[in-house]
């Protein structure tokens, strides 16, 4: 209370001088609006797109997802082509029975792009073949009263049906109609439908994906395609027991590398050692992803400092023309009584002022960056919402643009308190 | 003068104020002095020009421990009554005539009630009506047992000192008390 007591003039001063030296204030100050509403703006931003990276990494399976696909045999192994059976059931047997790592396996045998008919109406997705076990691999479900998914006894029997994306069904039946126990034909064979996957909506800024179609944003792919059991698409359409790749969940994500590398031993074992294939997981695009992000903040941070720097610099200046006209003043106070301390923090609060009203204004222009932001990848991303304003980032923001006053103010306000007093008052 | 008034120290010879060694204080107990014992009356007012009449006249206790910022402004606004100002306290220095300067910077001198005042040419900017008025003013508060050190070049402002020292050239010509 009695420090504040203290400085309480000295702020109201500084205030004062503030509005005396309004076009001055403002220029001294414009380092440190630009400063603080970069360093906000481009910390929401960026802390925007990891949250969305963070979602799209967990839509495509999670950090716990490993993914093993077809792939061309290596050079050297290459005259052996034709000893090569590709992925099957009966990888998924052995994994199962030899990697207990793995909780799920879902095998996917991809059909293709195919044309889904029913009378009057018709529309084109992916079609693939999948277990049961495709749930909690994908991290998808049936939500109640939109049919069921396809089961252990669909596949056994190699029965025809069909689960549908969400925004399949708007495509093929309309609004408003229960698709489910309707019939599909696809390249003449009748589906019956018997369930709707959930629908996935993104929030928070999204990351365009490579795999997004049509105009729907980044989120559609996920919600377009098609399931047939495993069993049908390989008999009916494939001809084949070949897969087109496995998908594997894992309980415990920090056994990833033990997990990716049994399996790839299994696999390789049961593939007479051929490299027909290949193991990828999210870890590392999680890990590229990392890096971006951490080169990102780097470059922002220093942007955003150098214009603080440039700040701190430009309120220093202001100070030292300020104590330049008011030396008389300082004489003055110090011929009825003021310290050189009384003197160093009048100084130092008027910097601080400067600083606060500065920062207050640069959180305001940061406002206005990250709505502008917004706006342009709104036109971007129809469906795409954004990055918002976090108060403590707000206040780290006002906290960096304080500190940077009271640095740039010390050496001013030094000077000035350590002003001889009768120089100061024979000062014209 | 500025020596006498605790804002510097002798290069050579002593000042006792209060049995105290002026030379010897540190820098904060002379910035002390000047709060609480001196009061300074400048030829040129130095008033601060953004600061209010009473705002001006409350500076010295701002520095003072313990300060109020009410206690400072009854103080100050009762200084002003004894100069005449109290019709002028929201003016600022710039829109008051050199003899309303002068009063106000009088008043600043007397709010911390010090035992000695010092006044650097009060007189030499002001036209002879108002040199009168700061004379019975200074006069007025001598009588309620206030030192007041006056420098002058004017020998009829001079005349109504108590004890006049006449210097030239820094020494010390004459000291007579009438």
């Amino acid at each position: 209370m009695k420090f504040f007591d203290r400085i309480r003039p000295a702020i109201i001063n500084g205030l004062r001088e503030l509005q005396a030296n309004k076009i001055r204030s403002l220029l001294s100050m414009s380092g440190i609006i630009l400063g603080v509403a970069s360093l906000v703006a481009m910390v929401t931003v960026v802390q925007g797109m990891v949250g969305n990276f963070r979602q799209f990494v967990d839509a495509m399976g999670g950090i716990e997802k490993i993914t093993v696909s077809r792939e061309q045999l290596p050079k050297e192994q290459e005259h052996l082509a034709e000893l090569s059976e590709g992925i099957t059931m009966r990888d998924v047997e052995r994994i199962r029975k030899t990697v207990p790592l793995v909780d799920n396996i879902s095998p996917e045998a991809r059909v293709g792009f195919e044309r889904l008919i029913i009378d009057g109406s018709e529309t084109s997705t992916y079609v693939t073949g999948v277990t049961a076990d495709y749930l909690p691999v994908a991290k998808r479900w049936v939500d109640p009263g939109f049919g069921r998914f396809i089961s252990d006894l669909d596949v056994l029997n190699m029965n025809d049906v069909i689960v549908l994306g969400s925004a399949v069904v708007p495509e093929l039946f309309g609004a408003n109609v229960d698709p489910v126990g309707k019939v599909i034909k696809i390249r003449g064979r009748r589906f019956t439908v018997i369930g709707i996957l959930n629908n996935i909506e993104g929030s928070g800024m999204q990351i365009r994906s490579a795999n997004s179609r049509s105009s729907g944003g980044s989120w559609r792919w996920r919600n377009s395609g098609a399931l047939i059991p495993v069993s049908t698409a390989q008999a009916k359409f494939i001809g084949n027991d070949r897969l087109s790749g496995l998908g594997l969940r894992i309980g415990d994500a920090e056994l990833l590398r033990d997990a990716v590398e049994q399996t790839e031993r299994t696999i390789l074992a049961g593939h007479k050692g051929l490299r027909d294939f290949a193991i990828t997981t999210n870890e590392q695009t999680l890990e590229d992803f990392r890096k971006t992000e951490a080169a990102f903040k780097l470059s922002l941070g220093g942007v955003a400092g150098i214009s603080l720097f440039v700040g701190g610099i430009g309120i220093m200046n202001v100070m030292l023309a300020s104590i330049n006209e008011r030396i008389r003043e300082i004489g003055v106070r110090k011929a009825v009584g003021a310290r050189g301390s009384d003197l160093f923090l009048q100084f130092l609060s008027e910097a601080a002022v400067i600083s606060v009203v500065g920062g207050l204004i640069g959180l305001v222009v940061s406002m206005g960056i990250v709505s502008l932001m917004n706006y342009i990848l709104m036109q971007a991303l129809p469906t795409g919402a954004v990055a918002t304003l976090d108060w403590v980032i707000m206040a780290q923001g006002l906290a960096f643009s304080v500190v940077v006053g009271l640095v740039a103010g010390v050496y001013p306000a030094l000077r000035a308190a350590s002003l001889d007093p009768i120089e100061a008052l024979r000062h014209e | 003068m500025h020596i006498l008034g605790f804002m510097d120290t002798p290069s050579e010879g002593s000042i006792v104020f209060d049995g105290l060694e002026v030379a010897k204080l540190e820098p904060d107990l002379r910035a002390w002095y000047r709060s609480n014992r001196v009061g300074f009356v400048f030829q040129s007012f130095n008033l601060l020009p953004r600061l209010t009449v009473l705002e001006n006249v409350a500076l010295p206790l701002l520095y003072r421990e313990n300060s109020d910022p009410v206690a400072n402004a009854a103080a100050a606004a009762v200084a002003l009554e004894r100069v005449g100002m109290s019709h002028r306290l929201d003016h600022r220095p710039s829109q008051l005539s050199g003899g309303e300067r002068q009063r106000v910077a009088i008043a600043r001198a007397i709010v911390g009630s010090p035992s000695i005042i010092f006044a650097d040419e009060p007189t030499g900017n002001l036209d002879v009506k108002n040199v009168d008025r700061i004379l019975d003013l200074l006069g007025s508060l001598i009588k309620e047992g206030i030192t007041v050190v006056l420098v002058t070049h004017d020998l009829s402002v001079a005349e109504n000192a108590h004890r006049i020292i006449s210097m030239r050239a820094g020494l010390v010509q004459e000291d007579r008390t009438r």
